[in-house]
C-alpha cells in the first residue's frame, strides 16, 4: 500500500481528532485573509478618494470656518490673489498644483446663478518658467520634493471637463466658461452656446459630468474676468492645494502656514491619517490572529498527532514488523501534517475572502476582490507549521520497535 | 554708515517722487520710462532689474537699498522701480503680472528679455548676483521661457559639430518648431559658470549635449554623441511628445 492511500484512509476513518486542529489553522489564515483584503482595498479606496478629490489643503482667510470642503470658497470673505503667485515661487515641496477661486453671485436670464473664478494651470506655469535656471540647477531626473517636476509646451490638449475630477484646468480663455451639470440642464444651455454673465458674453466651452457636488450648479470662467467684471480686485476667497503625497498630511501645512502667515490652513490630511492608522492597525491585528491561532493549530496538531501515535503503535509496529522503514513512518505522518496544512491553508483563504467580500463594502464600503497572493501566504506558512508541529511526533512513532510493541500488546 | 543709508533712503525717496512727478507727462509718450530703460539696457546688453512696488514703505526702502548695494557694484546691470499703480507703466505691469506679484518684489530681466530670477518680498544680495546671466544663458532660458525644447551643444574648440542625433531631432516634424538648438565653446570663460551647472568640463574633445525642457528641467547631459532615438524617447518619456494624442512617438 502507498503511503498516500494509508493517510487518507487514516484521515477518513479518524476525522475528527483532525478537524479540531484543521479548524484552528482554518480560522488563522481566514482571519489573516479577511483583514488583509480589507485593509489592502481599503487603502486603495483612500487613495483613490484623494486624487477624486484632487485638492486636499486649502488655504483660507483666517475668520473663515469650514462646513464643506466643496463650498470652501462660498464664505464671501477674501485675501490677497498675491498669496497665490508667492506659493507658485516658493516651490513648497509637496504641492503638485494650485487652484484659486472666487465665488461671485450673477444671474443668466434672470435666473440666479453662482459664478466660480478659477486660474487655469497655464498661469502658474508661465511663472515657473520665470525660474527656469533655478530649476535646472537640480540634478538630472531629481524631483521637486516628492512631486516629479512636470514639463510644459507638450501635452495634448486636457479636456475641459477634467475639471470636475481634477479640479484645475490647463487652459481657460478670458471669454469662456464652464457649466456645472445641474446649472446647464436648468439653463438649457449646452456646449457652443453663448451666454451674458455680468454684462459680458462668454462661450460654453464644456458642461461638467454630474459630480453630486455643490459645483453641478457653478460656473466657472477665468479668475481674472470674475475679478474684473465683479470689480472684486486681485483677491481670492480659497486657495485649494494639490499635494501629491503624504507631505499632504505632514510638513507641507507646516510650510504653508509659515509661508502665509494671515491665513488658515485646512487639511483633510486628518480624516486620511486617522484611515490610514486604522488601517495599520488592522493590518497589525490580522498577523497577531494570524500567529496566535496558528499557535493554537499547532499545539492542536502536536497534540492530535502524539495521541495518534499512541493509539496507532499496534499498526505502526505491524508495519515496520512487515519492513517499513523508519523513514516510511516519518513520511506517513508528515504526509498528514502537509495535507492538513494545505487544506487548512485553501480552507482559510477561501472563507477569508469570502468574509472580506461581504463584509468589505458593509463596514467600509469597500468593494474587495480576492488576493492570489494571500492564496500562497496561507498555504505555505499553514503547511509549514502543520508539518514542523508533527515532526517531533512523527520521529517518535519512526522511532518505534517492533519487538516492544507487541510486547506491550 | 548711518548717514550713508539716510543717503540712500533719501535717494529713494527722490526717486519716487520723480517717478510720480514725471509720470504724467510719460503717459502721452508710447514708450514709459522703465520701458526705455529696459531698451536701452538690452542693446548695452545689460541685465535690468524692475523692481516693482505699491507703497513707499520699509520694506520697499530696505529692498532697494539691497538691490542699489549690489548692483553699484556691477557694470552689467541696472535698476530701475515702478510703481505698479502708475498707468504709465501699465503694460510693463501686465507684461510681468506684478498687480499680482507679492510686493515689493524684483524682476531680473536679461538684455534679450529673458526673466532670470523673480525675488518677491525680501531681496538678498547673493539672489541679485545669481541673477545675472550669461548670453547664452539668457539664450537658453529665453527659448524655454517660450516653451521650447533647448538643446545646448558644448563644443570643443576644435572640431565642433552638431551631433547627428541633435539635428534629426531637429529635423522631426513633430519637434522642429519647438526645439531651439543653441551652441556654446566649452572653453569660452564667460560660459563656465552656466556649463558647470551641467558639470561640463572647458576643455571638451567632442560636443557635449545638453537636453532641457520647458518650464526649466533638465532631462540629460550626454557626453557621447546623442541618437535622435535617445532624444525622442527621453522627451516623451517626460511627457512632452507633440499635441497630437495619435504621434507616433507614442506608438
Amino acid at each position: 500500500m502507498k503511503p498516500y492511500s494509508l493517510i487518507l484512509k487514516e484521515l477518513w476513518q479518524r476525522p475528527t481528532p483532525m478537524l479540531t486542529s484543521l479548524v484552528a489553522v482554518t480560522l488563522g489564515v481566514t482571519a489573516l485573509v479577511a483583514i488583509q483584503n480589507i485593509t489592502v482595498y481599503s487603502e486603495q479606496k483612500i487613495s483613490s478618494e484623494m486624487d477624486s478629490l484632487g485638492a486636499n489643503v486649502l488655504v483660507l482667510p483666517p475668520s473663515v470656518s469650514l462646513q464643506n470642503y466643496y463650498s470652501a470658497d462660498m464664505h464671501g470673505k477674501t485675501m490677497p490673489e498675491e498669496y497665490v503667485t508667492q506659493l507658485a515661487l516658493a516651490k513648497l515641496p509637496g504641492v503638485q498644483n494650485l487652484a484659486p477661486k472666487l465665488c461671485v453671485e450673477a444671474d443668466v436670464d434672470s435666473i440666479p446663478v453662482v459664478l466660480t473664478g478659477i486660474l487655469p494651470r497655464s498661469e502658474f506655469e508661465a511663472k515657473a518658467a520665470w525660474q527656469g535656471m533655478s530649476l535646472l540647477t537640480s540634478s538630472v531626473g531629481s524631483d521637486r520634493g516628492c512631486c516629479a517636476t512636470g514639463i510644459t509646451g507638450g501635452d495634448e490638449d486636457e479636456d475641459p471637463t477634467a475639471l470636475a475630477t481634477k479640479r484645475s484646468i490647463k487652459d481657460l480663455g478670458k471669454d469662456e466658461v464652464i457649466l456645472g451639470s445641474e446649472i446647464a440642464s436648468q439653463l438649457g444651455s449646452q456646449k457652443g452656446d453663448k451666454i451674458t454673465l455680468l454684462e459680458k458674453e462668454f462661450k460654453i466651452i464644456a458642461v461638467l459630468p454630474a459630480t453630486g457636488t455643490i459645483d453641478d450648479g457653478r460656473l466657472f470662467a477665468h479668475l481674472h474676468t470674475v475679478q474684473e467684471l465683479s470689480g472684486s480686485g486681485p483677491v481670492v476667497n480659497v486657495i485649494e492645494i494639490m499635494a501629491c503625497c503624504e507631505d499632504a498630511a505632514g510638513d507641507l501645512v507646516g510650510d504653508l502656514s509659515k509661508e502665509l502667515p494671515d491665513t488658515r490652513v485646512v487639511t483633510i490630511s486628518q480624516v486620511v491619517e486617522t484611515q490610514v492608522a486604522v488601517n495599520g492597525l488592522m493590518s497589525r491585528l490580522s498577523w497577531l490572529f494570524f500567529s496566535i491561532l496558528l499557535l493554537v493549530g499547532a499545539a492542536s496538531i502536536a497534540s492530535v498527532m502524539y495521541s495518534n501515535v499512541s493509539e496507532r503503535r499496534k499498526e505502526i509496529g505491524t508495519l515496520m514488523a512487515l519492513g517499513a522503514s523508519p523513514a516510511f513512518v516519518t513520511r506517513l505522518f508528515l504526509g498528514k501534517a502537509t495535507i492538513l496544512g494545505f487544506a487548512g491553508g485553501l480552507g482559510g483563504f477561501l472563507l477569508g475572502t469570502v468574509l472580506a467580500y461581504i463584509l468589505g463594502p458593509q463596514l467600509l464600503g469597500v468593494a474587495v476582490q480576492p488576493m492570489p497572493q494571500l492564496c500562497l501566504i496561507g498555504i505555505g506558512v499553514a503547511t509549514l507549521v502543520a508539518v514542523v508541529a508533527s515532526y517531533l511526533p512523527a520521529r517518535h512513532a519512526a522511532g518505534l520497535d517492533p519487538c516492544l510493541v507487541f510486547n506491550d500488546a | 554708515m548711518l548717514k550713508c543709508i539716510s543717503l540712500k533712503a533719501f535717494s529713494f525717496a527722490l526717486l519716487v517722487c520723480v517717478t510720480l512727478v514725471a509720470s504724467p507727462s510719460l503717459q502721452a509718450a508710447s514708450v514709459s520710462r522703465a520701458q526705455q530703460t529696459l531698451q536701452q539696457a538690452a542693446s548695452q546688453k545689460k541685465m535690468t532689474f524692475i523692481m516693482f512696488f505699491r507703497k513707499d514703505d520699509a520694506s520697499t526702502r530696505t529692498m532697494y537699498k539691497t538691490l542699489s548695494e549690489e548692483t553699484s557694484q556691477l557694470s552689467n546691470a541696472g535698476v530701475v522701480t515702478v510703481n505698479v499703480t502708475d498707468q504709465a507703466e501699465s503694460e510693463l505691469v501686465s507684461r510681468f503680472d506684478a498687480g499680482r506679484l507679492p510686493l515689493p518684489a524684483v524682476v531680473a530681466v536679461a538684455p534679450n528679455g529673458a526673466v532670470s530670477g523673480v525675488f518677491p518680498q525680501k531681496l538678498k544680495p547673493i539672489q541679485v548676483h545669481n541673477a545675472i546671466v550669461s548670453p547664452i544663458q539668457a539664450e537658453c532660458i529665453k527659448a524655454l521661457q517660450d516653451k521650447k525644447i533647448v538643446l545646448l551643444c558644448a563644443q570643443p574648440d576644435s572640431g565642433a559639430y552638431v551631433p547627428k542625433g541633435v539635428q534629426e531631432f531637429q529635423k522631426d516634424p513633430e519637434f522642429s518648431q519647438r526645439t531651439h538648438v543653441v551652441n556654446v565653446r566649452a572653453s569660452n570663460p564667460a560660459e563656465a559658470k552656466f556649463l558647470k551647472l551641467f558639470k561640463v568640463s572647458s576643455s571638451v574633445s567632442s560636443p557635449v549635449t545638453v537636453f532641457m525642457a520647458p518650464p526649466g528641467k533638465l532631462l540629460g547631459v550626454y557626453r557621447t554623441d546623442v541618437s535622435n532615438k535617445t532624444l525622442t524617447e527621453t522627451i516623451v518619456a517626460a511627457g512632452a511628445c507633440c499635441s497630437d494624442p495619435n504621434c507616433k512617438h507614442k506608438k
